[in-house]
């Protein structure tokens, strides 16, 4: 009977994951995981504990709940992943000629750090692990791309395509059956104060259009301060039977604030001169999760996730609301399954369906995203053990598949006709491709 | 118990894809700026003289050519000047001259084609709206006397008497009459037909995030003193004059822009090249202001945009 219920709920939940449609875009944990294990999964791990990612995915998932306990007590576990991914998608007008980009959507390469461990079990308080994971960009530490709505770019491969994260959470099972877990997300806000006067102007004309522009020489200063902003999440992680388990994880909204000031004294033809910049970097949303994964055999694992995404609170990253209608709230629901043909050998695959937060609807905007299904599969080794010490081999491939999507200017939507034939996405465009990605780590537990 | 968990199962499962379906982006809630409005109009993109030219269809002027002298003919002239707007800047003008030469003495018909005014890219650039540039077209200045010094032609000097234009006022005496000023307008005179007193230019400057307008009344004019270097070609001294007031301004962000003096600064040059019947894109016999103004960067240089 109590089997029976469990089954009722997970066939629920699987059926609810296949027919509806939503989306979750958000940095880079979103969009490739945190490592291999949940890139193989298509992200569907919130009901999957095991890995130093469940910091992020559902911190509950650090302290697993059944009756045997997958990790022993007073563990610990580091991990090491890189993540790339290649974007190749295109944007062409009717005719076939590309539309220019304002920023070509550059490549992601991400390590990733993880670890976990049992923080009190050795002394005597088990069930208690924290979960800690740094992503950093393996080139630029952050790479920021600012340009205006109105400019054709791609919505999330431009300027959140990688970023500085830090993770930590700490994940307590209660009792056998019931796990909690809270965490903090950290990203890191930036203020910038630009001073400066002008000391020396020249006029400089083109020998060979006679065009003028102007040589300017200025005395500059900078101040830089960069803050913490941390946005919490929570989880539950339910298992009322060795073969089911039953997630739920609330991620809070955040995304990196830089704002300043630019005063430039004594500039030609203006006098003084000012402005000042407000942008928003990497916005995720509020997400609420909801997962469950069965075991229908004892080598096999199934799961299905679906994520609230509260995109229609989105902003651009000129740190633009844009009112009611481009952004909207999304579902993206997500599926895995997993299979151990042998002992030490783990083979993944997923599905997840993200339908796009973001329509231009003709409007000013170009900021190019579309909905999209995202493949992928995986797989872990672990190696003999050897010196009381776990270690394993993890590797997943990832492709996400945008849905071509067309884009028609209306001129209801602008507040002139000049505005409309100005625009640069005018009269319209079609646009979609591809991201494949893929992940490779390795890790060691003790 | 069994039936009721199932039932259970599916209203969840339910009202989950009914909520789903409802979320995402909506059009409907995209609020519409102007309900009603139709394809754009690309005739908005004409305002700016400087991406557009109009060809006229005006044929040669009815002039009795019986024994004229070796100089006559229709000339494309250019202006090179400089000015000083806080710093020295290049502009320049283009012209159609006829000229009919008898002897010593020419009949000449300036017509002011296109002004490139002194602009710096970026921080601040004024154009002439098309309107402007048509209503400057259409007052030629007309004069005939003896401006050449040898009837021979090459070699010889050529003094043309100093012309000048008014828009935007009407003013009793164009060369010596103030031009009207905010404070007071009397003489300022919508001479573009656009609504705006005096006449208007279209204001790029860094003070302003959007293109805005200047309204003004302007005297131009130019003396020019030189020598036929071949019968094709003359070159020579410009003395341009350039006096403006402005009346008014579409948007307070030209506050700044408005108050800084322009200077006219010496060593001026003019160079005239007679055109050919190949620049006579309509095939009319005549080559008009529009024909120039399509044929300057090969004439001139890249100032006026890529050669075509």
């Amino acid at each position: 009977m109590k089997r029976s219920r469990a089954w009722s709920g997970a066939l629920a939940a699987f059926a609810a994951a296949g027919t509806t449609a939503g989306a979750s875009h958000a940095g880079t944990e979103d969009s490739y995981g945190l490592g291999p294990t949940d890139m193989a999964l298509g992200g569907s791990v919130a009901a999957r504990p095991g890995t130093a990612a469940a910091t992020y995915w559902n911190p509950a998932g650090l302290s697993p709940g059944g009756e045997t306990p997958p990790d022993p007590e007073g563990f610990g576990e580091l991990s090491l992943a890189f993540v790339h991914a290649h974007p190749l998608v295109w944007a062409s007008r009717a005719d076939g000629s590309a539309v220019p980009l304002a920023v070509e959507p550059p490549d992601t390469r991400q390590v990733v750090l993880g670890s976990r461990f049992d923080l009190l079990g050795r002394w005597g308080v088990p069930g208690l692990h924290v979960g800690l994971v740094f992503e950093v960009p393996a080139t630029d530490i952050f790479r920021w791309s600012i340009h205006p709505d109105e400019a054709v770019q791609w919505l999330f491969l431009s300027d959140r395509s990688q970023h500085v994260g830090i993770h930590v959470a700490a994940g307590y099972r209660i009792v056998p059956w019931l796990s909690l877990g809270l965490g903090l997300t950290t990203l890191f806000d930036v203020e910038t104060n630009t001073t400066g006067t002008v000391t020396k102007v020249t006029s400089v004309v083109d020998p060979e259009t006679g065009a003028s522009s102007l040589d300017v020489q200025a005395l500059l200063g900078e101040e830089v301060r960069v803050f913490g902003r941390f946005a919490p999440n929570a989880g539950v992680l339910v298992t009322p039977v060795e073969e089911l388990r039953i997630g739920a994880t609330y991620r809070a909204r955040t995304y990196v604030d830089d704002w300043g000031s630019t005063r430039i004294q004594g500039a030609p033809v203006a006098g003084d001169l000012g402005y000042v910049h407000h942008y928003a970097h990497y916005f995720r949303p509020h997400e609420l999760t909801l997962a469950v994964a069965a075991r229908p055999h004892p080598s096999v694992w199934l799961s299905a996730d679906v994520t609230y995404a509260r995109w229609s609170e989105g902003l651009t990253t000129s740190h633009a609301a844009l009112g009611p209608g481009r952004f909207g709230d999304t579902f993206s629901p997500a599926v895995g399954v997993s299979w151990r043909p042998a002992a030490a050998l783990e083979l993944m695959a997923g599905y997840e369906y993200a339908p796009s937060p973001f329509d231009n609807f003709g409007g000013p905007t170009n900021l190019l995203d579309a909905s999209s299904h995202v493949a992928s599969f995986g797989g872990r080794v672990d190696l003999p053990p050897a010196y009381d010490t776990r270690a394993w081999v993890g590797w997943a491939f990832r492709t996400t598949f945008y849905e071509a999507r067309a884009e028609e200017k209306d001129p209801r939507r602008f507040a002139s006709d000049l505005a409309v034939l100005t625009n640069p996405g005018y009269p319209g465009y079609r646009y979609g491709g591809a991201v494949p990605a893929a992940s490779l780590e390795v890790g060691v537990q003790w | 118990m069994v039936s009721h968990t199932r039932s259970a199962s599916l209203a969840a499962t339910l009202a989950l894809a009914g909520a789903l379906g409802a979320c995402g982006p909506s059009a409907d809630r995209y609020e519409l700026l102007r309900p009603d409005a139709g394809p754009p109009d690309p005739s908005v993109l004409d305002k700016d003289a400087g991406a557009v030219n109009v060809i006229e269809d005006d044929p040669l002027e009815d002039w009795d050519m019986t024994d004229a002298g070796p100089l006559s003919g229709v000339f494309a002239l250019e202006v090179e000047a400089h000015a000083n707007v806080i710093i020295d800047l290049d502009w320049r003008q283009l012209y159609r001259v006829r000229i009919l030469q008898h002897g010593h003495t020419l009949r000449v018909k300036t017509q002011l084609c296109r002004i490139g005014l002194p602009s710096v890219e970026g921080i601040a650039e004024l154009t002439i709206p098309l309107a402007l540039e048509m209503l400057l077209r259409a007052k030629p200045l007309e004069v005939e006397g003896d401006f050449l010094s040898d009837a021979a032609a090459v070699g010889a000097t050529f003094d043309h008497p100093p012309f000048l234009n008014v828009v935007g006022a009407a003013l009793d005496d164009p060369s010596a009459d103030p031009l009207p000023t905010k404070d007071s307008p009397s003489t300022a005179v919508d001479e573009d037909d656009d609504g705006h007193t005096g006449v208007t230019l279209a204001a790029s400057t860094l003070t302003c995030n959007t293109p805005q307008e200047l309204y003004v009344a302007l005297r131009g004019g130019m003396t020019l003193a030189g020598t036929v270097q071949d019968l094709d070609t003359l070159v020579g001294a410009a003395d341009p004059r350039l006096d403006q007031s402005i009346l008014g301004y579409s948007d307070p962000c030209l506050d700044a822009a408005v108050s800084i003096p322009v200077t006219i600064l010496g060593d001026n040059t003019f160079t005239a090249r007679r055109t050919s019947a190949a620049l006579d894109v309509n095939d009319n016999g005549n080559v008009t202001c529009g024909e120039i103004v399509v044929a300057a960067p090969k004439l001139f240089g890249a100032f006026w945009g890529p050669a075509k």
